[in-house]
């Protein structure tokens, strides 16, 4: 007898259901696609070498030749902002990658193991959560000199312990499903059961923290790289092309110079973040309203 | 010959812990002293009510949990004592079906994947696992067409037949049957029941059927075994337990189960227990039923009575006053 | 209303209900209710042409079509299905206690005269409580966790007085909890749900439930969450609740052997409709629905031997989207092709009966 095929209907298609019922989360999709597109092809959209100085054409406005107008030293806006764009999501998505991991390994072995590792781990959490990360992070940038990759650690090191918690939670729901019983009955271990039950069920809710620590990320990195521990110059990046428009003068003659940059962030973090919301009403149907 | 298996003194105590430094308070005893035995191709069950350690004693079967004390003799050997591996090889041998159909399959695989997962784990898949899924699928009579649907995609009755197949996977002579029907609509449970006596028969397995519900015990089950408070008061044949039950609580249990024949209901008489069973970190002295009990005497509260044959009936009841009612139920 | 539904045909309040045929008729509890021997008095509760939907990521869910039913004053109707069959839905109804999600339909759902639709919510209130009280599956989640269990049923007493008088009020909830079997009432007024069995919680509800000296109870599967003998007590004081305040029941379970204890008459839902009805005695010694055959073939039994239990094959509809025709059909040993394509009626079929079967006659 032949199957009159239904569609195989996946939680993760039920899920996406969901996500497109959610405008600004599908807008913002799409909006990040494009940023992250122009980041790829940065150089044949912009036309300009990001670096290139020409002092004769410094501190002009939008122009045919310069979309959006060039710096003090001739260099040209756009392709900084769309090579300040490869940084951004660079560091925003490597960081979240890192406190994803540390999160997901840590808050796993919590849960499933217990007991005084467990205590130890959601100690250490505590640590991390209740020290003012933009101070430490300062602080290591001091000491071991500003670079994007300590950035990048030091963003991560800071942002799992939101993840190690909802691991250790779906993890502790877990331990005690009766499927996961059913799986340690037949001989799995804690590998087993880390691989095949509890990362993908602790996957949803992931995804929507780790969204919102890209967010979290790239705003931190535009933070830092403004106050010159990020991202050095002469490499651009949002944060430190907004460092050029701290005079009064720049602000009020050379708009240009940090409309650009600021747009960019405020639209990009509010776009991820919007992103993070629409996965959160997908991944949980009772968290929406 | 040496039984299937044979449980020897089984206890399970849970601590109670308060306080910050989770300093030990008390204990749950929630297995306290429990004696099976169960030979190929039989059904025992276990039966009581909610607390009364049933579901823990099928837990420690399976090493779901560990034993404070007791032994657990498979096959003549003691699973506590074995060594890693060979622990492996004969928890294969004892498996586990669950009472919940969504509960106890996991909502992210297909059932492929939920059947397949036993055999993965003991690294028996690749070698013709595929044919081995199949096989299981149509042993419990779900198409294997089937097999790329979610759990989701099924009704209860179906879902228990998925989590039965996972069950039997591995070749299991023994299966502990955690309430396997109770979530079942009763139209479906006549399905399933059938499907495990069925299996009994061709497999040569033997099932702990843990139940609460009497009607579906007395239909599937060879001995039966009825707990109260962490021990068995009353262990004898079906027919033993069903006309001729001489511990109260046993009594008790059987004549307050709703008689679905509305002929006569007002003339039947029934035993109805006062209160509520007591708590298991605190349970009364001597007789653990006796709070319950209109027989109960001054003895009860002082010596627990042994679970032994008395009046010579045939089985063992664990009550001071056993007797034989006039009349109780049918065979 | 459709042509084919007959008015009222749910309800055995017809007179001659109890000039059933049959020698079992006679020794038959609940065949013939007292008070429905009254002609042509106003039932307590008429349901009339009952439909809910629920609109779900699946689409519509039809979750109870076109169900009718009357229950007169002090008889216990219980309404028999499987999980789906709408049996929760149809009482929740009657005093509009369904998720907003859900779309009610009906031409009238009266309680004593009055269309509880037209009711506004405070009115509603007074309903609820008062002369209607309701029993739920599961106490844990029907009382509130931070309140004691004393400030509860006095404030259900409280609510439904024209002026409160909280220590007469407190004084009640102690001898109401009295009345349904808490031990040592005045003590344990002033413990909180938690603090209770299963039992006792369930005990309390139902001491909420009659604390107004109510009309109508409606009890969803009051035991299912309890063990047998709490069961036991609980069915025990259900009766006595019920024979001493003289309200009307309905009892919604999936126990037939809670309906066999307890009923007058019975009204059996498949796929969120009415597929028969009778009294309770006929139903056990005659049905006339082979879904209902068929679910009292299934049952294990104490006082019946056999080898095999003969279940109803396959599995219940999915309410997303139910089979054409009798939507039992799949299922059925009687189905012929009328059954794949036409939905048969729910027509009398004698004094107080009615089968929605088309071959409701081969069953006699």
């Amino acid at each position: 007898m032949t199957v009159s095929a239904p569609a195989v209907r996946t939680p993760a298609g039920a899920a996406l259901r969901r996500f497109r019922k959610h405008p600004a989360a599908v807008v913002s999709v799409v909006f990040i696609a494009l940023v992250v597109l122009a980041a790829i092809f940065a150089r044949p959209l912009s036309g300009h070498d990001p670096n290139a100085i020409d002092l004769l054409s410094a501190r002009s406005g939008p122009s045919g030749g310069h979309l959006l107008g060039t710096d003090s030293t001739g260099r040209d806006v756009l392709s900084r902002l769309l090579f300040a764009g490869r940084i951004s999501l660079g560091v925003g998505i490597a960081s979240a990658a890192i406190a994803v991991v540390i999160g997901t390994v840590l808050g796993s072995i919590a849960g499933l193991l217990g007991g005084w590792v467990d205590g130890l781990v959601m100690r250490l959490a505590d640590v991390f959560m209740s020290f003012p990360s933009l101070v430490v992070i300062v602080v290591v940038a001091g000491i071991l000199g500003p670079s994007v990759l300590t950035m990048v650690i030091a963003i991560g090191l800071f942002q799992w312990p939101v993840c190690g918690r909802i691991v250790r939670g779906v993890t502790l729901s877990l331990r005690e499903q009766e499927f996961v019983l059913a799986s340690r009955a037949t001989g799995a271990g804690p590998l087993w059961l880390m691989r095949k039950h509890i990362i993908p069920a602790a996957l949803p809710p992931v995804s929507v923290v780790a969204t919102l620590a890209v967010a979290q990320a790239i705003a931190l990195e535009a933070t830092l790289s403004f106050l010159g521990l990020g991202v050095q110059p002469p490499a651009a990046s949002w944060g430190n092309m907004l460092t050029d428009a701290q005079s009064l003068t720049v602000i009020r003659s050379e708009p240009w110079l940090w409309l650009s940059p600021g747009i960019a962030v405020a639209l990009t973090v509010l776009a991820v973040n919007f992103i993070g919301d629409g996965l959160r009403d997908a991944v949980d149907p009772r968290s929406s309203s | 010959m040496t039984s299937l298996l044979k449980v020897e003194g089984l206890h399970k105590h849970f601590p109670i812990r308060r306080g910050v430094l989770r300093r030990q308070v008390g204990e749950i005893r929630a297995v306290d002293g429990v004696d099976l035995e169960l030979e190929t191709g039989e059904t025992l069950s276990l039966v009581g009510e909610s607390g009364c350690g049933k579901s823990t004693t099928g837990r420690l079967l399976v090493r779901l949990l560990e034993p404070t004390a007791g032994k657990i003799l498979f096959e003549g050997a003691d699973l506590a004592t074995l060594s890693q591996r060979e622990l492996r090889a004969k928890r294969q041998a004892i498996q586990i079906m669950f009472q919940d159909p969504y509960a106890s399959l996991s909502p992210r695989m297909t059932v492929q994947e939920i059947v397949a997962e036993p055999l993965r784990v003991q690294g028996r898949y690749a070698d013709a696992g595929a044919d081995r899924v199949r096989e299981l699928l149509e042993l419990v009579g779900l198409r294997p067409e089937h097999s790329r649907r979610y759990a989701h995609e099924f009704s209860g009755g179906q879902r228990q037949r998925i989590g039965l197949a996972r069950a039997l996977a591995l070749n299991p002579r023994l299966l502990v049957l955690d309430e396997p029907v109770s979530a079942l609509d009763v139209s479906v449970q006549a399905q399933v029941i059938n499907q495990l006596r069925g299996l009994q028969d061709r497999l040569g397995l033997a099932y702990v059927f843990i139940s609460h519900n009497l009607s579906v015990v007395r239909h599937i089950s060879h001995r039966v075994a009825v707990m109260y408070l962490g021990s068995i008061v009353e262990v004898g044949s079906r027919a033993d337990i069903f006309t001729a039950p001489t511990h109260p609580y046993t009594q008790a249990l059987l004549s307050a189960i709703p008689v679905p024949d509305p002929v006569g209901r007002d003339e039947r008489d029934r035993i109805t227990l006062a209160g509520d069973v007591p708590s298991p970190s605190n349970p009364p002295t001597g007789c653990r039923f006796r709070t319950r009990c209109w027989k109960a005497q001054d003895v009860c509260a002082q010596e627990a009575p042994p679970l032994i044959d008395r009046i010579g009936v045939g089985h063992p009841s664990a009550c001071h006053f056993p007797e034989v009612p006039a009349t109780v139920g049918g065979a | 209303m459709t042509a084919e539904q007959i008015p009222g045909a749910a309800a055995a309040s017809v007179p001659g209900a109890a000039s059933a045929p049959g020698a079992a008729a006679a020794s038959v509890p609940g065949a013939a209710p007292a008070a429905a021997q009254r002609v042509g008095e106003a039932p307590l509760l008429r349901i009339d042409g009952l439909s809910v939907d629920f609109h779900t990521d699946d689409g519509v869910v039809h979750a109870v079509t076109d169900v009718s039913l009357e229950v007169v004053a002090g008889e216990i109707v219980a309404i028999v299905g499987e999980s789906g069959s709408g049996k929760t839905v149809t009482a929740m109804s009657v005093l509009r206690l369904l998720p907003k999600a859900a779309e009610v339909s009906a031409d009238a759902i009266a309680f004593r005269g009055t269309d509880l639709r037209t009711l506004s919510g405070s009115e509603l209130r007074k309903v609820r409580g008062g002369p209607v009280g309701m029993i739920f599956q599961d106490p844990m989640t029907a009382l509130n966790p931070v309140m004691t269990i004393g400030a509860q049923v006095a404030e259900a007493v409280v609510l439904h007085q024209a002026r409160s008088d909280k220590k007469a009020a407190w004084q009640r909830a102690v001898e109401l909890l009295r009345l349904v079997g808490v031990p040592d009432p005045a003590e344990r007024v002033k413990q909180y749900p938690h603090e209770f069995s299963g039992g006792m919680r369930q005990r309390a509800m139902i001491a909420m439930a009659i604390a107004n000296d109510p009309d109508l109870i409606i009890a969803d599967e009051p035991t299912t969450a309890l063990d047998v003998t709490i069961q036991a007590q609980v069915l025990a004081l259900l009766k006595k609740a019920q024979a001493e305040t003289g309200a009307a029941t309905i009892l919604i379970t999936h126990d037939l052997g809670i309906v066999a204890e307890l009923a007058d008459r019975v009204v059996v839902m498949y796929a969120g409709r009415v597929v028969e009805t009778a009294g309770v005695g006929e139903l056990f010694a005659t049905p006339r629905h082979p879904y209902t055959k068929g679910l009292l073939a299934s049952l294990p039994r104490m006082d019946v031997d056999v080898d095999q239990l003969d279940p109803i094959p396959g599995n219940p509809p999915n309410m997303a989207d139910p089979p054409a025709g009798c939507a039992f059909h799949p299922r059925c040993p009687l189905a012929r092709d009328k059954c794949l394509t036409d939905r048969p009626p729910l027509l009398a079929i004698g004094a107080g009966r009615t089968s929605a079967c088309h071959f409701s006659e081969e069953l006699a």
